[in-house]
């Protein structure tokens, strides 16, 4: 078991390597590079030479590589190439937005998709069976930026208010916060309890006609104890490992919502990035969101072992 | 080994091949009876593909072509869909719009099928030591961020012309090939996950009786891998590669909803939803409804399609999306 925790910890190392090696890479191509913009703006007062050698442009790419990964090493992420400041200082601003995001979005997904896949399973082929399952299929394959996009083209119009613009941190004014991440936290939320209340309802079909199920209801326990307290426990590990497989989702789908509901999160950090081709920028937010994913789902799979020892850590 | 044989109503290999016509008529016949929703979703898949093709001759009006005194009309006989700010007609610009996500998808889900196959089934093959080098490999491969990933794949290598922002040098795809960059980084980066499982029915493949009689008698491994491995995977790599589809259609309207997908004029559903759409939706919902219900309805076809193909394919694979 604690093999198993350390190589998965060692897997970080080539993760974040890969991760950031073909960002850097691919950044290096881009068409169009941040100079020719500077440049550009400056009306042709700006020599592109001094341009390039103040943002480390001249320098080969093996060397800019090194160099930028020496500095994260000694937790310096560099700084922006428009208008200085410290990347490591926007990333810290901008991460808690994210997570408060997709942490409100998860609670959600799981509040819609546990009740109802446990009912779904319990009451199979019935009719509320069919409209669980037609839900989820539907939420599969509803675009969330559609969702999003329904959402501030049609409140306003139909209760008369308008969504706020301005964001609030939490710890500033948690009130006027959460009034601005519950609608993209429930959309969010709703779009990833499709496939989280499928597997909830196949695991619990499973669960219940394992023998102790059985031997349950012989006992002549009733339905609710033996649906709750027998068979979901059971049902609910795998349910831990979905959890990890969609953290990568729901970053993705923070990127959406950050975007359409004006959030300041990392999502819009990073489109914000890419326009103005901020190199340091998009390269310390791919890291970040990287090593996010990899140990989020360390810590499911982890979790999992925990839960259920018949699981060996091989 | 090959799971849909019985249920199909397929006696073996042999007849599958004998008799491909009548086979296929009767197997397509049993797929709608016991899967209708599943046909259903075929049709659908179907109807997408046609509208692909057939877009430059139906379309009753031009994508790009711009007519400001037609502008935000509401849907009509003239304009099925209504007319989005520059006049354009949305319903010609979603017909237009769906050759990118035939392209993209089919595309993207081609490379991965191809990719994915390769990497798993010499992986799973081979085993041993190359085994373990691939599968740490594909564990960095699976933890990258996708999206983060896609977005900047896409930003980076422009989307066909003058790249973002209409600055860039990037490559010049011509517009016959619409999408390679977004097809290129999707492609690859659902690849990973799928080789996996690819690899996993490859190692249970190669455990099998036959394969390790063709090995005694001496054939070679690109005998067994191309007559006894790949034939016995085909059923699998079919069910992934659909139920990617809609992955895929979804991905590509999502990078183009953000901006960094085919650059405009060319319409695609996502890049309808963006720009102007949100403001202008309250007065005038046909520029949010059509595509996005475009979309829908076309991830929601690949999706049954996916689950009914891989109930009746490999029912195994329940619960691996």
């Amino acid at each position: 078991m604690r093999q198993y925790a350390v190589r998965r910890f060692l897997l970080l190392v080539p993760t974040l390597f890969g991760v950031t090696l073909l960002v850097a890479a691919l950044v290096r191509l881009l068409p169009g590079t941040v100079v020719d913009i500077i440049v550009a703006e400056s009306g042709g007062q700006i020599d592109r030479a001094e341009v390039e050698r103040r943002l480390g442009l001249d320098r080969s790419f093996p060397e800019f590589y090194a160099d930028w990964v020496w500095g994260v090493v000694r937790g310096d992420f560099g700084q922006r190439f428009r208008g200085g400041g410290e990347v490591l200082d926007d990333l810290a601003d901008r991460i808690p937005v994210t997570l408060e995001l997709g942490i409100f979005a998860m609670l959600v997904a799981l509040a819609i998709a546990v009740p109802v896949g446990v009912l779904a399973a319990v009451r199979q082929d019935s009719p509320v069976d069919y409209v669980a399952r037609s839900f989820a299929v539907s939420a599969i394959a509803l675009p969330t930026f559609w969702l999003g996009t329904l959402a501030v083209v049609f409140i306003p119009k139909l209760f008369g208010k308008s969504l706020p613009v301005f964001y609030h941190h939490f710890w500033d004014d948690p009130v006027e916060n959460l009034k601005q991440m519950w609608v993209p936290a429930v959309i969010l939320g709703a779009a990833i309890s499709g496939s989280i209340m499928r597997l909830v309802r196949s695991q619990m079909l499973e669960v219940l006609r394992q023998d102790y199920i059985r031997t349950a209801w012989a006992k002549g326990l009733r339905e609710r104890a033996v649906v709750m307290r027998h068979a979901l426990r059971n049902a609910l590990i795998p349910i831990v490992t979905i959890i990890g497989l969609q953290v990568p989702v729901l970053v993705g789908g923070s990127v959406v919502m950050e975007s359409i509901f004006v959030l300041p999160g990392m999502g819009r950090l990073l489109m914000e990035a890419l326009f103005m081709r901020d190199y340091p920028l998009v390269l310390g937010i791919n890291l970040v969101v990287a090593a996010f994913i990899v140990v989020a789902n360390l810590v499911v799979d982890l979790t999992y072992g925990y839960l259920d020892p018949r699981v060996r850590m091989a | 080994m090959a799971v849909g044989e019985e249920v199909l109503g397929y006696r073996g290999v042999t007849e599958r091949f004998a008799f491909p016509l009548l086979s296929m008529g009767r197997g397509l016949w049993r797929f709608a009876v016991r899967k209708p929703l599943g046909a259903f979703g075929a049709l659908i898949v179907l109807a997408v593909i046609v509208i692909a093709i057939i877009a430059p001759a139906v379309a009753p009006y031009s994508y790009e072509q711009v007519y400001l005194s037609d502008a935000l009309k509401g849907p009509s006989l003239d304009h099925f869909f209504g007319t989005d700010e520059n006049g354009r007609d949305v319903f010609s610009r979603i017909l237009y719009g769906a050759q990118v996500t035939v392209i993209v998808g089919f595309g993207s889900v081609a490379l991965t099928a191809l990719v994915a196959t390769a990497v798993g089934v010499v992986s799973g093959y081979f085993g041993g030591r190359l085994d373990m080098l691939v599968q740490r490999a594909v564990d960095v491969w699976m933890s990258f961020p996708a999206l983060f990933l896609l977005l900047t794949v896409a930003a980076i290598l422009g989307t066909g012309g003058g790249g973002i922002l209409g600055l860039g040098r990037g490559p010049d795809w011509g517009p016959d090939v619409k999408g390679m960059p977004i097809i290129l980084a999707l492609g690859l980066i659902l690849s990973g996950g799928t080789s996996r499982v690819i690899r996993s029915a490859v190692l249970s493949i190669k455990a099998q009786p036959f394969v390790e009689a063709a090995q005694v008698l001496g054939a070679r491994h690109l005998h067994i891998i191309v007559r006894y491995v790949l034939p016995n995977v085909a059923p699998l790599i079919i069910v992934l590669a659909t139920l990617q589809l809609g992955v895929a259609v979804l991905a590509e309207s999502t990078i183009s909803f953000l901006g960094f997908g085919v650059p405009p004029p060319f319409p695609t559903w996502g890049q309808m939803l963006s720009g102007r759409a949100r403001e202008l939706g309250p007065n005038y919902p046909w520029l949010v409804l059509a595509p996005g219900g475009a979309i829908f309805i076309t991830v929601y076809g690949f999706n049954m399609l996916g689950d009914a193909l891989r109930d009746i394919l490999d029912p195994r694979l329940r619960g691996v999306r």
